[in-house]
């Protein structure tokens, strides 16, 4: 998955570093690309459910007992420093970005969700692919049950 | 510490309100830069607890009390499903 989306990743590169024109319109971009919205919604959605039931089917077919924090491998110090350090610099990212968000807003230029809107309309498909395996990714991090 | 981030967090949404409400700032805005108060407080309890936990491993500082265990659990599952959610339909709708 992470080479795929770096694959991803580098074609997006690629086509923007050799563009000889604008990708997308570069005052308003368009709220639409070549596909339509509920496309990449439910994409999006049903990529975060499936990387959540791929990663219970994976920890039970190894026989894992998931555990929290503090608990069995995971009450080494050094364990429990780290995830809270990653906690907090995930958390920082985000406060940066909504800083970043506020600003431009304020000031009349592209909020973030600009350039989301000019590279779905640039490249769908890529873009498409982008977002789901991302959510993908997320949805195995992020949503995992104990019970 | 908890009771004080929390009192950190309302402070600031108080403050953006009444600047929201006044005139100086757009909702939009405002919503951002609460969201931005709310992950900052939280990545400073983040930071606090690394340290003490690197300072004294068995360290229960940041731990709800029991009464708030179930609230806990409930949260912990809903957090991701929220703030994912959040985004794909704030940004659907919204924007």
């Amino acid at each position: 998955m992470a080479l795929a989306l770096a694959i991803v990743l580098a074609i997006a590169v690629h086509a923007l570093v050799t563009a000889t024109t604008p990708v997308c319109d570069t005052v308003f971009p368009a709220r639409r690309g070549d596909y339509p919205s509920w496309v990449y919604v439910l994409g999006v959605i049903g990529a975060f459910v499936i990387g959540s039931i791929t990663r219970q089917i994976g920890v039970r077919r190894q026989g894992r007992v998931p555990m929290q924090l503090g608990e069995g491998p995971w009450a080494n110090r050094g364990a429990v420093v780290a995830v809270n350090l990653g906690v907090a610099a995930f958390l920082f990212l985000i406060t940066i970005l909504m800083v970043i968000e506020a600003w431009t807003l304020d000031h009349g230029a592209w909020p973030i969700t600009y350039y989301v809107r000019c590279s779905t309309d640039a490249g769908a498909l890529v873009s498409l692919i982008g977002v789901i395996g991302y959510s993908l990714v997320m949805g195995r991090w992020m949503w995992v049950f104990n019970g | 510490m908890g009771q004080f981030a929390v009192g950190l967090v309302l402070a600031g949404w108080i403050v953006l309100a009444v600047l929201t409400f006044t005139g100086v700032w757009p909702l939009e805005v405002a919503f951002s830069l609460a969201i931005a108060v709310l992950t900052a407080v939280l990545g400073g309890l983040a930071v606090y607890a690394a340290v003490s936990q690197a300072r004294k491993p068995e360290s229960e500082v940041l731990r709800p009390p029991d009464w708030l265990g179930d609230v806990e659990a409930y949260f912990r599952w809903l957090t991701p499903v929220g703030l994912f959610f959040g985004l794909v339909f704030g940004h659907y709708f919204w924007h």
